[in-house]
C-alpha cells in the first residue's frame, strides 16, 4: 500500500460516516446501499490526486458523496411519497427510535433530490455559500430554497 | 419540534452504518456502475472503433490498386482520421469535466458533461451523412475491382446507376442505423443526466 493508498484509506475511515449519512438518506436497497458504498469510495479515490486541500477532507467527500449519489442509477423507490408519513403513529419503534428522527427522517425522504442535499447539508453545518458551492446554485436561490424545505418539513413534522 | 435537534437524533439512530455494508479495501479495483462512467465508456468504445476502421480502411487503400478505389478509401480514411480526433478530444473534455464535478458545481459539470456528449453524438451524425455516400461508392468500387474489367465496368451507365440507387437508399439506412446505436449506448445516460439537470434549474 503506498503512502497516499493509506493516507486516503485512513481519511476515509474517519469520515465514512458522511457516506452512511447520504446512502441513507437517497437509497432504499440494500444492494445499492453497498454499490454506492463503493461507487463513492471509488470516485473519491479517483479524484482524490486532484483534492487541493482548500476544503476540509469532509467537505470534499460530502460533494464526492453527493455528486455521486445524484448520478447513479438506483433502483426506483419503493417507498410512495406521503405513503409512510400519513399512516406514521408514532408507536413503539423496536429499533429505539424516537418519533421526532423517524418522522423527520420520512419526511426528508419525501423532499426531491435536490432540496434533500440542500437541507442536509444545512442541518449538518454548511452556510448558504458553501450549499450554493456545492450544488452550483446561486446564494439566493439556496436561501430561497431552504426557507421553503424548512416550512414544508415543519409542516409535515406537526401534522404528525 | 426544532429541526436541528431531530437532526441529531436522526444523526444518531438512522443514519448509521447500512445492514449490509461491506469495507472497501481496494477502491482501485472495484467496477463503476455510473452513468457518466458508462458515458466514458461509451466514448472510449467509439474510440477504439474509430481506431480499429481507420486501420481497417488504410490496410485495404494498399489492398486495391485501381486509383478510383483508392481515392474513395482515401476519402474515408481522412474522415475517420477526423472523426477519431474529434471522438479523442471529447473524450479528453468528458473526462476532464467529471474530475471537475468533484471541484466545482455539480450544475456546471453536469450541465457541460451533457452538452459535450450530446454534440458530440449530434455533429457526427450529421457529418457522417456526407460520409456514407462514400463508404457505398468505396465498397462497391472495390466489389468491381474483384472483376478484371473494372475500367470498362466503371464506364457502363447500368453499374453507376446501381452504384447511385445504392448511395441513395443505404445512406438513410446506415444514418438510421448510426442514430439507433448512438440511442442505445448513450440516450438513457443523457436523459438521466437532463433530468436532474432540470430539477436543480427548476424555478421556483
Amino acid at each position: 500500500m503506498t503512502v497516499t493508498e493509506k493516507e486516503f484509506t485512513a481519511l476515509m475511515r474517519e469520515n465514512r460516516g458522511i457516506i452512511f449519512k447520504v446512502i441513507r438518506l437517497y437509497v432504499n436497497h440494500p444492494e445499492d446501499e453497498q454499490d454506492l458504498f463503493q461507487e463513492i469510495h471509488l470516485q473519491a479515490w479517483r479524484s482524490y490526486t486532484r483534492f487541493n486541500g482548500l476544503s476540509k477532507f469532509s467537505t470534499w467527500l460530502y460533494r464526492v458523496s453527493l455528486n455521486t449519489v445524484l448520478t447513479f442509477k438506483r433502483r426506483p423507490v419503493l417507498v410512495k411519497p406521503d405513503e409512510n408519513l400519513e399512516h406514521y403513529g408514532g408507536t413503539h419503534d423496536p429499533h429505539g427510535r424516537t418519533e421526532e428522527s423517524e418522522a423527520l427522517y420520512l419526511a426528508i425522504r419525501e423532499l426531491s433530490e435536490i432540496d434533500r442535499m440542500i437541507i442536509t447539508l444545512h442541518l449538518d453545518g454548511y452556510d448558504n455559500e458553501e450549499i450554493a458551492d456545492i450544488s452550483g446554485l446561486t446564494k439566493n436561490n439556496v436561501a430561497v430554497k431552504l426557507h421553503r424545505i424548512k416550512e414544508a418539513l415543519t409542516k409535515k413534522l406537526k401534522v404528525n | 419540534m426544532d429541526l436541528n435537534e431531530a437532526w441529531k437524533k436522526l444523526e444518531a439512530e438512522r443514519l448509521e452504518k447500512p445492514a449490509a455494508w461491506k469495507a472497501v479495501d481496494h477502491p482501485e479495483k472495484c467496477r463503476s456502475r455510473h452513468p457518466v462512467i458508462r458515458l466514458k465508456k461509451s466514448q472510449e468504445t467509439t474510440l477504439v472503433f474509430s481506431v480499429i476502421f481507420l486501420l481497417v480502411f488504410v490496410v485495404l487503400f494498399f489492398l486495391f490498386d485501381p486509383w478510383l478505389v483508392k481515392l474513395f478509401i482515401g476519402i474515408i480514411i481522412g474522415a475517420y482520421v477526423f472523426f477519431t480526433w474529434y471522438n479523442y478530444i471529447t473524450y479528453r473534455n468528458l473526462k476532464r469535466q467529471w474530475q471537475k464535478a468533484f471541484e466545482g458545481s455539480l450544475k456546471t459539470a453536469l450541465q457541460n458533461i451533457h452538452s459535450i456528449v450530446y454534440k458530440s453524438i449530434r455533429f457526427q451524425e450529421k457529418a457522417a451523412l456526407f460520409i456514407y455516400p462514400f463508404s457505398v461508392a468505396a465498397g462497391y468500387m472495390m466489389g468491381l475491382a474483384q472483376h478484371d474489367n473494372f475500367e470498362s465496368d466503371i464506364r457502363d451507365s447500368r453499374i453507376l446507376l446501381v452504384l447511385l440507387i445504392a448511395a441513395v437508399t443505404m445512406t438513410p439506412v446506415c444514418y438510421y442505423l448510426a442514430k439507433w446505436m448512438y440511442k442505445i449506448s448513450y440516450d438513457k445516460y443523457l436523459k438521466q443526466l437532463q433530468s436532474l439537470i432540470d430539477e436543480i434549474d427548476k424555478p421556483e
